[in-house]
């Protein structure tokens, strides 16, 4: 018997494993893994004979045999007699056919059996004999499919599921298509959503009805957005859809996968699902202009594993006082609009509670102003416990402690939101009484405290429990009287808390304390201790750092008020800000904050705030913030970039390229001859040009009259007007650029190297300024900028040779580039000022990739652009996949599919682009 | 005035030129001769006093140095002008400046007038003669060759030279110099000189706190407090999206246009609509956010 295995206290079942064990241990061990635990006596009796059948399957084949083994042993532990006589009917019948469809049968009739419908059973051996008459190959990947489903308990799911299959397996297909189906069908059925699954699979059955090869379509209709529709509205679209294919089989299948403007326009009709990202950039927004802070919004599968405290459904929103989470989706209402109402409802309602302060508790200024002996343990401070935790440790009762806390600071929120959005009031207070939404979204309201919570935050008239009547009014008009003032902080419900639950102690008031049930609140909402750490969490713990170094030289600051500052000044903080804090000034404090400059300097350097030394190797350095779109704000003093210098100089390469183009060079030099600018300006007050200046003649004529000397300069001259162009070509010199184009290994970089040669030969006839940098490195401390020529650098042989030597690096930090370029762009007076990046793909560097990258980098983009600088790119060498309009704008950059063409194109492109 | 005036008749009498009638005396004894100055300010324009800007702007006259008032559109530059014109009790001449200013219209120029040409003082030259405050607003429009104009005006010398004439003219005791410009959306090519900016003592002005800006659109706009006290709340909403979208905040002057509407009737939101969100931008988006802070306030 293998050692690793359980020893059953049963001796047969022992004696039966050792058996199976000496024929294959793997399989024995999978058998006790099911058989261990289970009491069933049934499995006793039958086991022997199904010993036997696993051994016999171990002969016929391996595999087949451990799954045997496997099942087998679920069936006994789970399952019924009738179960089992029906699995080893069902396997025995496929054993004829193969090991290869046994195995498959054995492994998945499990859960089929199982699950406790017969029904699926008998479908499931329908379904499988129609698939089999066209192979075995359909059965692998749809019946893992089916386990999955069963698995999910979505039984009816998997009903449906099976309807598709032998109505798919019915049809007469190839071979291929077959095969593609078999793949298809299950990764799609995978992927939908589970709560719109059961109507999209049975779509997809009835799409596959009408014609099979519009599955595709229908699945990328489904993709495009047809996975929102609710089931009678995804009917009522496919209805459309078919009909339209009956018609007309080409505009049915653009119908179906969204592709025509009609079908958008009628899938946005029937919408009734909102998903957040549509609403997320217009919830940022709002709330940056409600709160004046980037308050993000990001979805709650997001969530980084904090789950709330009590066992209870996910609440619909959460907030940690930066961040809002919301529903990854919305389809609770019956209309769009609604749905949509919905996400502004929540945003809104917690968007008081940061608007207010209600994430700025500080235990200190509550125990300070309490007048009363603090709670234990509440005075330390531990680095990573909110501030509301530390709090509630304080209490007998933590529970009760928090629903107190969370009844009296949304009722002081309710009653500012009152105060200053009476709009807003009136909308919150309807949907949080609104009793058929809170039963759509399955929030039950309850609580022992719920009836001061309606009156308090909902507006409603006092009704309480009669057994607590006089505790809630006392706390009534306490609350009333704390809010009357307008002055009222988060730190007053926490005072409030505490005389509220004094009082509640000391009336040994059973009814409150004992029998007290927590409260639930409409859409889940609820103060959460653990989840309610301040967002930026380095300065939470950079001004816990300083508090305490303060506390050390008896200074006496409030750390939330540190950290305010900290957030307001980007982590910037001196001693001359801290000075303004102190709760007591005195001539002595202000004495010692002048000694602890240096360890303040020291604790701000440690957490990334300070300013470092520049690089030692004598590059100039420039540090950058970086934006980054999780969180809505930028990351300050992030990126340092360094000036570099080319090394080396190739000027043979410059003379080779103009050699190789000679012809193009040609055609350059005489299409931007043409461009010089042909308009006019007149200039005025000339000793002689090209017509009178009628305003000089009666100039001339009146001082004439008056008996002065006229003046001469009676003439205008027509000249032509100035192009005023500053041009900066950045170029990305990452690795990725050392690719080979073709077979004489000629590299992406080495064709961007000859179109800047040849647009430098245009910009030098046109007569436009420009300036040339490329740009690579590792990390955001590593951004090397190289300075190949500036706008007022000479084109001579040094910046050629420069251009010529220009090698790939390492990797593409763009957001720090361009906003580099800017810096040294804005300055320059220009009419028109230009940054054209040319690069052969997305930015990608250390920590910085996907959309993290793609955000920061159009962040530095629309930077550039409220400079009044204009800012174009070129890729090569890339696959146009819809991401470059969302990294540069769809009208702001080119795709040059064959790098081949960068150099004639180049110039095309920078003609286009600054033509008057 | 009138005395200076005469003294000049007799100086210019024996130089060749000025046989041409010197209307200009003639005008200006006749505008003395009546009781007003059609550059004076009457009656006291409201202004609110929110720093010191009142005691600064009256030591720099007292002192006859230049003042540059900067801030952003619409926060009361122009009004504090008024308002210091008329507490000071001298004329007030107003200039908006453009990229087609000439000096000439600035400082003057001869006319035909019946037969004869005669010679018309451009308000600069007038505020130089009577002693008035000269405002040129939105100086950084004008071109710099016309700027520099009012160099010998704004440092010790206190001279305005009239080439056309001849003339140098010495600056009335009482005649001040201010500049405005917002410096918030200026391109680099429109900037002042330094040379033009370190000729001035400047003022900051920005919007005034909420309570004073509730108070400022309650009077100016003759509203009751609660409806300036919304607006002053929807536009410190608005302002904080300034630089993320808008690219100005609302201001002060476009709260008393939404109040003006308000008076004559019309409902909160469509003046608000009206008067702050269809002027600030044509962003779809943005015009979306600022019709959700309006449904706020309803």
């Amino acid at each position: 018997m293998d050692p690793a295995l359980p020893p059953s206290p049963d001796p047969t079942v022992r004696r039966l494993m050792d058996h199976l064990a000496i024929a294959d241990p793997q399989a024995a061990k999978r058998m006790n893994g099911h058989l261990a635990g289970s009491e069933s006596s049934v499995r006793v009796l039958h086991l022997g004979r199904v010993v036997e059948e696993v051994i016999d399957a171990l002969a016929v084949e391996i595999t087949f045999g451990r799954d045997l083994a496997d099942g087998m042993g679920r069936i006994l532990a789970g399952g019924t007699p009738a179960d089992l006589d029906r699995y080893r009917g069902m396997v025995n019948t496929a054993v004829t056919r193969g090991p290869t469809l046994a195995a498959l049968f054995a492994r998945h009739l499990v859960p089929v059996l199982t699950c406790g419908d017969a029904r699926l059973a008998d479908r499931f051996e329908t379904t499988t004999r129609i698939m089999m008459q066209k192979g075995t190959y359909t059965l692998k990947a749809p019946l893992e499919a089916l386990s999955t489903l069963i698995e999910k308990k979505e039984i009816a799911c998997a009903h449906a599921f099976l309807d598709l299959l032998s109505t798919t397996y019915a049809l007469e297909t190839s071979y291929n298509r077959t095969v593609y189906l078999t793949h298809t069908l299950p990764r799609a059925v995978n992927g939908f959503v589970t709560a719109r699954r059961l109507w999209q699979i049975r779509g997809l059955m009835r799409i596959i009805r009408v014609d099979e090869r519009l599955a595709d379509d229908y699945l990328q209709g489904l993709a495009s957005g047809l996975d929102l529709l609710s089931e009678a509205a995804l009917n009522l679209f496919l209805d459309l859809a078919i009909r339209r294919h009956r018609q007309n089989p080409d505009l049915g299948t653009r119908f179906l996968s969204l592709e025509s403007k009609q079908a958008i326009e009628t899938c946005r009709a029937f919408q009734v699902a909102v998903p957040l990202a549509a609403v997320r950039p217009r919830l940022e927004r709002y709330l940056r202009a409600r709160t004046g802070l980037a308050v993000a919004i990001r979805p709650l599968s997001a969530l980084p594993g904090k789950k709330p405290d009590r066992d209870r459904p996910e609440p619909l929103v959460r907030c940690d006082g930066r961040v809002i989470y919301l529903p990854d989706e919305i389809d609770l209402m019956d209309r769009r609009t609604d749905n949509t109402a919905l996400y502004q409802l929540l945003a809104g309602l917690e968007a008081g509670a940061i608007e207010f302060g209600t994430y700025d508790l500080d235990v200190e200024k509550v125990l300070d102003t309490a007048g009363a002996a603090p709670p234990p343990d509440a005075t330390e401070t531990h680095t990573a416990e909110s501030d509301l935790a530390r709090f509630l440790r304080g209490f007998a009762h933590p529970d009760l402690a928090l629903d107190l806390f969370t009844l009296f600071e949304h009722g002081r929120i309710a009653r500012r939101v009152s105060r200053y959005y009476p709009g807003l009031f009136r909308r919150l207070t309807k949907a949080l009484t609104d009793g058929h939404m809170q039963a759509k979204t399955g929030h039950r309201i309850g609580g022992t405290w719920l009836p001061l919570y309606r009156h308090l935050v909902m507006n409603e008239a006092l009704a309480p429990d009669p057994a607590l009547n006089s505790t809630v009014r006392t706390m009534v008009n306490r609350f009333n009287r704390m809010t009357e003032s307008g002055n009222d902080t988060v730190e007053s419900s926490a005072r409030l808390v505490m005389q509220c639950c004094a009082n509640l102690s000391s009336h040994t008031n059973a009814t409150a304390t004992s029998a007290f049930r927590p409260l639930s609140l409409p859409f889940g909402r609820r103060l959460e201790p653990a989840f309610f750490g301040p967002f930026h969490s380095t300065y939470h713990r950079l001004a816990t750092e300083i508090h305490k170094c303060l506390t050390q030289r008896n200074i006496r600051v409030y750390r939330s008020d540190v950290r305010r500052l900290l957030v307001g000044q980007n982590g910037q903080v001196s001693a001359t800000d801290i000075r303004s804090l102190i709760v007591t000034p005195s001539t002595a404090t202000v004495a010692a904050l002048d000694l602890c400059r240096p360890d303040l300097a020291a604790l701000m350097c440690k957490h990334g705030f300070g300013r470092s030394a520049e690089g030692t190797d004598g590059a100039h350095a420039f540090r950058y913030r970086e934006w980054d779109g999780c969180m809505g704000d930028y990351l300050p003093n992030r990126v340092l970039v360094r000036e570099r210098e080319i090394k080396g100089s190739d000027l043979a390469f410059y003379r080779q390229t103009l050699d190789d183009f000679r012809g193009l060079v040609k055609r350059i030099r005489y299409a931007f001859e043409l461009l010089r600018p042909e308009e006019m300006t007149i200039l005025r007050q000339w000793r002689e040009g090209d017509a009178f200046d009628y305003r000089a003649l009666l100039d001339y004529a009146l001082d004439k009259r008056a008996g002065l000397m006229p003046s001469d300069r009676l003439f205008i001259k027509r000249m032509k007007r100035v192009r005023d162009v500053a041009t900066l070509l950045l170029v990305d010199l990452s690795r990725s650029t050392a690719n080979s184009v073709d077979d004489r290994d000629t590299r992406v970089l080495d064709v961007e190297k000859q179109a800047i040669v040849l647009l430098c030969e245009a910009l030098n006839v046109v007569g436009d300024r420009f300036a040339i940098a490329g740009f690579s490195g590792t990390g955001p401390l590593g951004v090397d900028y190289y300075r190949i020529k500036d706008l007022d650098t000479p084109f001579d042989d040094g910046v050629k040779g420069r251009i010529g030597a220009m090698a790939p690096q390492r990797s593409t930090r763009m957001g720090a580039a361009i906003r580099h370029a800017t810096a040294l762009l804005s300055p320059v007076p220009a009419r028109v000022r230009l940054i054209i990046i040319l690069g052969d793909g997305f930015p990608n560097d250390l920590a910085y990739k996907g959309s993290y990258a793609v955000e920061d980098t159009r962040r530095a983009i629309m930077e550039a652009r409220t400079a009044a600088i204009h800012v174009k790119a070129i890729t090569v060498n890339v696959s146009d996949n819809g991401q470059l309009d969302r990294l540069y704008g769809g009208a702001h950059h080119t795709l040059i599919g064959n790098v081949r063409d960068l150099p004639d194109k180049l110039v095309r492109v920078y003609s286009a682009l600054t033509r008057h | 005035m009138i005395a200076d005036a005469l003294r000049r008749r007799k100086r210019f009498a024996g130089i060749r030129g000025a046989g041409a009638k010197e209307t200009r005396l003639d005008d200006l004894m006749q505008e003395n001769s009546t009781s007003k100055n059609p550059y004076t300010i009457d009656t006291e324009p409201f202004y609110l006093d929110t720093g010191e800007e009142i005691r600064m702007f009256e030591a720099a006259a007292s002192a006859r140095l230049p003042v540059m008032l900067k801030g952003p559109t619409g926060c009361g530059k122009t009004r504090f002008v008024e308002h210091m014109a008329f507490r000071l009790k001298r004329p007030l001449i107003t200039v908006a400046c453009h990229e087609d200013l000439f000096a000439s219209d600035l400082i003057g120029r001869y006319l035909l007038k019946d037969d004869e040409t005669v010679w018309v003082d451009g308000p600069l030259t007038r505020a130089v003669r009577m002693g008035a405050i000269c405002y040129l607003d939105e100086v950084v429009e004008a071109r710099k060759d016309t700027t520099v104009v009012i160099h010998p005006l704004t440092d010790n010398r206190r001279t305005l030279s009239i080439d056309k004439k001849g003339e140098v003219v010495q600056a009335h005791p009482d005649f001040l110099m201010v500049i405005s410009y917002n410096p918030g959306y200026q391109s680099v090519l429109k900037d002042l000189k330094q040379s033009t900016r370190q000729r001035f003592v400047a003022l900051s002005f920005d919007y005034p706190e909420p309570d004073d800006e509730s108070r400022i659109v309650a009077v100016e706009g003759n509203v009751d407090a609660d409806t300036a006290a919304r607006l002053v709340t929807l536009a410190g909403k608005i302002r904080n999206i300034r630089e993320h979208g808008l690219t100005e905040g609302a201001s002060t002057r476009l709260l008393i246009y939404a109040a003006g509407l308000i008076r004559c009737g019309i409902a909160f939101k469509a003046a608000c609509i009206a008067s702050l969100c269809q002027p600030l931008t044509d962003d779809d988006r943005l015009q979306e956010t600022l019709n959700d802070l309006i449904d706020d306030l309803l």
